[in-house]
This record gives C-alpha cells, structure tokens and sequence, in this order.
C-alpha cells in the first residue's frame, strides 16, 4: 500500500480543484476557438488564434489558481488542455460545419473531463511505478 | 559572470518567488516525509526564501544556502520561526564553501532545475556528504509521457529566460555523479519526485537501517534499487 499523500480530506480537495480547472480551461479553450472562427478570417489563422487566445486565456487561469493547486500542477495540465480543447472544436466544426455556443461549452468540458481522466490513469500508473512497498520505511 | 548573472536574476526574482512558488500547500506533506529522514547535520541547497524551513525536523542543525543575499534576506524570519536550527549562509552550488563529507545530509527543493550546471551542483554535493549521508530531493524533472515531456520542453522556452529549466533529467544527473538511488516517491506524476539518494562508493558495505528503512546492501533480496531508468 503506497503512503497517503496529503490526508484524504485535502486530496478530495485537490482532485475537485484540479477538475474544475480542467473544465473551465477546457471551455475557455473551446469558446476562444469559436469565437476565432466567427471574426477572424481564414481557417488556418483562425485556427492559430483560437489556439493562441484559449491557451494563454488557460495559463492565466492556471496562474491564478497555482498558490492553492501548485504552479507545475497546474501549468502542465492548462497547457495540454488549452491546446486540445481549441482542437477539438475545428475537428467538430470540420465533420459537422457550424456549431452553436451551447455545443461548444459542452465539448470544452467533455475535453476537460477526458483530460482529467488521462491524468488520474497516469497518476495511477506512477504511484504503481514509483511507491512500492519495498522501498519505503 | 554566470555567478553574477545567476545572482541578479535571483535577486529580481525574490520579490515574486513566494507567490510565484506558493504551492506548498498541495506539496507540504511530501515535503515533511521527505525532509523528516534528514539525519545529522544537514546543508539545505537552495534555501530560496525559506519556504521550506517550517518542514525541517524539531531540533535538527541546518546550514541553509542560497546564492541570492535577497532571497537570503527574505529567509531570515522564516529561520528564526523554524523548528529547527537554521543557519544562512550565501554560497554558489557549484563551489560550495564546505570541507569534504562534513554533512551528514544534503536536501535540494526545486534546486537542479535553476542550477547552470547540475552535474558540477551533484558532485560537490557528493563532496560535502559524508560516507554514509543521504542526499534528499525534492525536484521536478522531464516526464517520460511524450506529451507531458514536450509540454515540459515548450514551457521551458520561456521559464528559461528566469532560470529554471522544465525538462531536466535531474535523477539520471544524480546517479551520473555517483548516487544511487534508494527510493521515490512520485508527488505529482513523473513530473515532482521526492527522491533519497545514497553515496554510491558505501552502498557495498550499508547495512538495513532500522530506524529509516533506507538502507540497502549488495544481497539485498529485493534486488536492485531503481535506477535512473526505472526512474525515466
């Protein structure tokens, strides 16, 4: 049995924290996305702000946040999630053509949940990995 | 120059660092186990501000360096209010101003990614520990997940411009500068490890150690510790 690492308490608090703030990178990612390709023009540059906007719009919510949830814990994750929350909005828009604001706030939090449940499996996969019982005291 | 370089940079950065590296909280318990196996008497390697001093053991010597007399400043109070005995000194990681094995422990906390050389940072810390001390980390490194590790690589295009480098091979640099490594414990992912790293040239005659379970010896049934690529 690996070592708790912070008590349970505090780590419910930080799986919830670290879940709202995939979500909310998630939609903040997928909206910049939309909006991108509403005002600017061309898919290859609307692509590219989309991405650029929903990923700095990302940090700076990581930024805020990282005194409670941890600068690198928070950090690594936006960054993923601002990056494949604006992606995943062009390939729906590429298969289904325009969509609305409502499908795409659900796609930002469907990314940010999927990207959440990556990270827990790996969290998993490291504990496995790292905290074996023969090494510790 | 670098020296110098490396000071400025720090000095500028003391202002920011407590809000910058505020994530004692999600960290403070891996921080406490980790620094609670510190036996003797222990240097701590970049102290920084001295965020980490209140996770020091009651009563234990500590001689806290750091190469910025302005994260210095800023870490006097916190020395005082620590449970243990802290004692600041500035110094360079890379020519540390201590004779050979006088420490019983080292600690480093977030220390290797902002050293310019880490290898140089790990022998002499290897020269300042004594036969049977232990190295403590408590480091961020690259990932082994391709995502995460390129991650680390883009976020260290600019966090190179302050100093701290993401995607460092910190564990392997250890063990190149002659640890072995004991034990980890992952703290976030594969990215925070809490690492206790022993002096390769005892590891042949350190017997199982009781009071700290640390201890590791060449019949060891269990095998081989880990090495950097069980920690890659």
């Amino acid at each position: 049995m690996a070592p708790q690492r912070v008590s349970g308490m505090s780590r419910v608090a930080f799986l919830v924290g670290d879940f709202a703030l995939l979500v909310t990178v998630g939609i903040e990612a997928a909206l910049a996305m939309h909006i991108a390709h509403d005002v600017v023009p061309g898919i290859l540059a609307s692509t590219i702000v989309g991405m650029a906007v929903g990923m700095g719009a990302g940090l700076l919510t990581a930024l805020a946040v990282r005194p409670v949830l941890g600068s690198i814990e928070t950090a690594v994750p936006t960054m993923i999630g601002g990056m494949i929350g604006g992606l995943a909005v062009c390939l729906v828009m590429l298969v289904a053509g325009r969509i609305s604001g409502m499908f795409t706030l659900g796609i930002g939090a469907a990314t940010g949940v999927v990207l959440f449940s990556m990270l827990m499996a790996f969290d998993r996969e490291c504990r496995r990995r790292f905290d074996q019982d023969r090494w510790h005291a | 120059m670098a020296r110098l370089t490396a000071r400025g940079a720090w000095a500028r950065r003391a202002a920011l660092y407590d809000w910058l590296e505020g994530s004692d909280l999600r960290r403070a318990s891996a921080k406490k186990r980790l620094f609670g196996r510190a036996r003797g008497k222990t240097l701590l390697v970049g102290a920084g501000t001295g965020l980490d001093f209140r996770h020091l053991a009651a009563g234990s010597d500590v001689t806290a360096m750091d190469i910025s007399d302005a994260m210095l400043t800023r870490a006097r109070a916190r020395a005082a209010a620590s449970p243990a005995r802290v004692r600041l000194v500035a110094a360079d990681a890379l020519r540390l101003p201590f004779a050979d094995g006088v420490f019983e422990t080292v600690i480093t906390s977030c220390t290797m990614c902002s050293v310019p050389d880490p290898l140089r940072a790990f022998t002499e810390i290897r020269r300042v520990l004594g036969r049977s001390g232990r190295l403590l980390m408590f480091e961020h490194v690259r990932s082994t997940q391709p995502v995460l590790a390129a991650t680390l690589e883009v976020m260290t295009w600019w966090s190179r411009r302050s100093g701290t480098e993401m995607n460092r091979e910190t564990v392997m640099s250890a063990s190149a500068a002659g640890f072995r490594i004991a034990r980890i414990e992952s703290v976030f992912l594969d990215i925070i490890l809490a690492v206790e790293a022993l002096p390769t040239n005892d590891m042949f005659d350190r017997h199982e150690d009781g009071a700290t379970g640390s201890g590791w010896h060449a019949d060891d049934p269990r095998g081989a510790p880990p090495t950097c690529a069980g920690a890659a």
